[in-house]
């Protein structure tokens, strides 16, 4: 849990906020602040956070003098500043976050391994094995996918994964041992935590974020491509940072219709739409030209109202249409936070 | 008289030709035969006398479907895992952890696989019976038949649907398992599955385990436990296994003897993911664990036979469980040890854990009309709730569960009397199981109160820790895929 007090820093942070993108739960506001204070590359690092453990994590710093709390707000104290400066000297820092979009890892490793299980059983002419107690879907998954290949199986796999982890090797030498160290076959059941942590000298709870990392990695360097493993785990990989549904209206505005016209056509109420494309401005900038789709007016206005750092702007209804209204000064902060804040940008999939 | 000689020879060449295994353990052999005679048959085999031999073996003499009911659900695929470690045959399990669409898209296979493993629960699932109906069930084999009866400590009332199932799948043969039953309990696993006792032959092997070593070690407090625990284990050599009551403990403990100590340990409890789980059991198998830090969760999956130690942090809720649990060390029939530390006041926790307030009859009205959720009835809901919806009247479930709190404090009291008694504990324990004294050299702490690993024949075995290789992954990795 001690990696917690990281995600937070001297200026207030909405704790609603990090525990929702820790649970990889996407609502714009939890995007929006999760980008301003950097954090989308932890977005879902842990889905099964519990409400009560977070709570009473958060009560225990602020009772150890590390955090104060306020309101939702919570903030590093001095004393707490220094306790996550030396937790970021001392731990491992995670380097692959950004690419957390890609697949849910933990179902892309467990897939994996049970495919190279099965291959190295395999080539040691072993039949008699237990295979890896995955989910019944990846089981079929597995062994549909093995049907396939050929009789070089071993061979093809093992240049894809040395590929792969010189790559690897290269960003974190830690990291390439790790993951082969890992691997469950034949005769080997990998290193025992105590002992991965012992080689790499590493404390067992950054154990964690390590294989969080190598396996983002391994999906990122399997996207859009093809090979043995992309066949694999292909199906695992989300092809856009965007949810499908978010992105079939992103495509619809891109082609010229307007908000209104795609609630109608799609059934959505325009809420819906309008946060569709205030996550598509958070999470693909590119994509969404903000300019576009404010009027000048609106701007122009909204320059002599809000003023200052656009993290502290207040809104405030002007018009008989604040829905509206609240949208465009929404898309506004997120346009001049990406300008600004040096954290939050071109973190997320905003780039390949 | 001819024909069972001739079976004796068929079975010990098909345990030597499928498993490998020269000569069977005690009960397997009397049990084989009695199944593969198309005998119902009840076996109180305590845990050692590879159970799970008993259904995998007729696989290879009896044709149809091998149908496995166990209450474990976290540990049947373990179960499942070991049948596909032999090789031969497919087995499948459907329980509560399977989605339900993999559920449907399994129940259209199930004709695939030679061995299904199930709980009662999914059992009595309308679309499952109905397509194990369709299937021809060699054997039911129901696993822990102790659940079955309300006398016994781990009863399941789910279980009581087990008579209808096995009347509607009219299987060719019934096996009744389980480690611990005594008579009265052995009686009431028959009657509640209406078997006649007549028609089934019972196979009972005793409790003793002659090269387990008894011993009890009373201490001030926990923290006394803590470090008795980190001078005693490098004596002990390994492998061995400390079985806790809580997850949180063993997960701490643990890490503070890994820390501490020059032994490998870690932790195991059903929180873990499957992935885990399966990589720890393996890992203690190839011997690259010393210790184990487990809940009571461990140990069904497990088939090692040189566990040297088991040791309890926790005194458990009773001789049966006790018995279990300290019949997984020493299989290989080497001296081993069983160890029990006693903090005064542990019986406390075990006795928190089993006694529950029965909600008052007007809640109970109200669960049973369905004004109110079943949750409201605390940790027993499931058991509370089964009853009152199978003619239960609140009145006469308030007698039955008075009446299974104070058996559940009788058990207590006869596994405190074991940590407190001042004669033979080897004498306490067949006793309580209705079995004649025993005298052996070895025995107990009561005969040799300063006993040493080294006397007990322990601590010979180096453990596994200190080996340090070189390791470089490219050479791993090729190792791996044979290239
Ligand atoms: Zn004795």
């Amino acid at each position: 849990m001690s990696y917690l007090l990281t995600l937070f820093d001297k200026t207030p942070r909405r704790i609603r906020v990090v525990e929702g993108i820790l649970q990889a739960k996407r609502t714009v506001t939890n995007l929006f602040w999760g980008q301003c204070y950097g954090l989308l590359p932890y977005l879902g690092a842990d889905r099964h956070l519990k409400r009560a453990t977070y709570d009473t994590w958060l009560q225990s710093q602020a009772a150890k003098g590390n955090l104060l709390i306020d309101q939702q707000m919570a903030w590093l104290t001095p004393q707490g500043l220094s306790v996550k400066q030396a937790w970021q000297t001392e731990h491992y820092q995670p380097q692959f976050g950004q690419w957390t979009w890609l697949a849910n890892w933990q179902q892309l490793a467990n897939r994996v391994l049970l495919a190279l299980q099965l291959v190295s059983e395999y080539r040691h002419h072993n039949r008699r094995f237990a295979p890896l107690p995955v989910s019944f879907k990846d089981k079929v998954a597995v062994r549909q996918w093995f049907l396939q290949q050929s009789s070089l199986i071993g061979q093809e796999l093992l240049k894809e994964l040395t590929s792969y982890l010189t790559a690897l090797e290269k960003a974190d030498p830690r990291l390439a041992d790790l993951f082969v160290f890992q691997l469950i076959g034949h005769e080997t059941a990998g290193w025992t935590e105590a002992e991965a942590a012992r080689r790499l000298a590493v404390a067992r709870q950054d154990l964690f974020w390590m294989e969080r990392d190598m396996w983002l990695f391994l999906a990122h360097s399997l996207w859009q491509q093809t090979g043995t493993l992309a066949a694999l785990v292909q199906p695992l990989l989300a092809p856009s940072p965007l949810p499908k549904s978010v992105q079939t209206t992103v495509e619809a505005w891109q082609r010229g219709y307007s908000l209104a016209e795609i609630s109608r056509f799609r059934h959505l109420k325009i809420g819906t739409v309008r946060e569709h494309l205030l996550q598509a401005t958070i999470l693909v900038p590119e994509q969404v030209p903000v300019m576009k789709v404010l009027p000048p007016q609106i701007v122009a206005r909204f320059a002599e109202q809000y003023q200052g750092s656009a993290l502290t702007w207040q809104f405030q209804a002007q018009t008989n249409d604040p829905g509206l209204e609240f949208f465009y000064f929404r898309l506004l902060q997120i346009k001049a936070a990406q300008t600004v804040g040096k954290e939050g940008e071109d973190e997320f999939g905003s780039h390949r | 008289m001819e024909r069972k000689e001739k079976m004796n020879l068929d079975l010990t060449a098909s345990l030597r030709q499928h498993f490998g295994f020269t000569a069977f353990r005690p009960g397997q052999e009397a049990t084989l035969t009695r199944i593969l005679n198309g005998q119902d048959t009840l076996a109180i085999l305590p845990t050692g006398a590879g159970k799970s031999l008993l259904y995998q073996l007729p696989a290879y003499h009896l044709t149809g479907t091998i149908l496995v009911i166990s209450p474990l659900i976290a540990l049947m695929q373990d179960q499942a895992d070991r049948i596909a470690r032999q090789g031969d045959y497919r087995a499948v399990v459907l329980n509560s952890t399977v989605e339900m669409h993999d559920q449907a898209a399994l129940l259209e296979t199930l004709g695939d696989y030679r061995f299904i493993f199930t709980s009662p629960e999914t059992l009595a699932r309308g679309p499952v019976l109905g397509a194990l109906r369709q299937l021809k069930i060699a054997l039911l084999v129901v696993d822990e038949a102790h659940c079955i009866s309300e006398w016994g400590p781990n009863f399941r009332p789910e279980y009581l649907t087990l008579k209808n199932a096995r009347q509607a799948l009219k299987p060719g043969v019934t096996l009744l398992l389980t480690a611990t039953a005594p008579p009265q309990i052995a009686q009431d696993i028959l009657t509640k599955m209406a078997m006649a006792p007549e028609q089934v032959a019972t196979v009972r092997q005793s409790v003793n385990r002659a090269n387990l070593f008894l011993a009890v070690h009373p201490v001030a407090d926990p923290l006394a436990k803590q470090h008795y625990l980190q001078a005693l284990l490098p004596r002990l050599g390994g492998p061995g296994v400390i079985y806790f009551s809580s997850r949180k403990q063993a997960t701490a403990m643990a890490n503070w003897l890994e820390q501490t100590t020059s032994l490998q340990v870690a932790a195991y409890h059903a929180g873990l993911e499957p992935v885990v789980r399966y990589r720890l059991q393996t890992q203690f198998m190839q011997n690259q664990v010393d210790v184990i830090c487990a809940t009571s969760a461990f140990g069904m999956g497990i088939d090692k036979n040189d566990i040297r130690y088991v040791i309890h942090y926790h005194m458990p809720a009773g001789l049966a469980a006790y018995t279990q649990e300290i019949g997984r060390a020493g299989r290989d029939g080497q001296p081993a040890l069983a160890l029990l530390l006693y903090a005064p006041g542990d019986e406390s926790l075990p006795e928190l854990l089993t006694q529950t307030e029965l909600p008052a009859p007007a809640v109970l009205e109200e669960v049973m009309a369905g004004r109110v959720a079943p949750t409201v009835l605390g940790p027993k809901a499931d058991v509370i709730n089964f009853y009152l919806h199978h003619g239960v009247t609140p009145q006469q479930l308030q007698q039955l569960m008075a009446q299974q709190s104070r058996l559940a404090q009788q058990r207590i009291n006869e596994m405190l009397g074991y940590v407190m008694t001042t004669a033979c504990r080897r004498q306490y324990l067949l006793h309580a199981f209705g079995e004649k004294p025993i005298e052996q050299a070895l025995c107990c702490d009561r005969h040799q109160s300063n006993w040493q690993p080294q006397e007990l024949g322990l601590g010979a075995v180096k453990t596994f820790a200190t080996v340090e290789r070189s390791y470089n992954w490219r050479q791993q990795l090729a190792h791996f895929f044979a290239c």
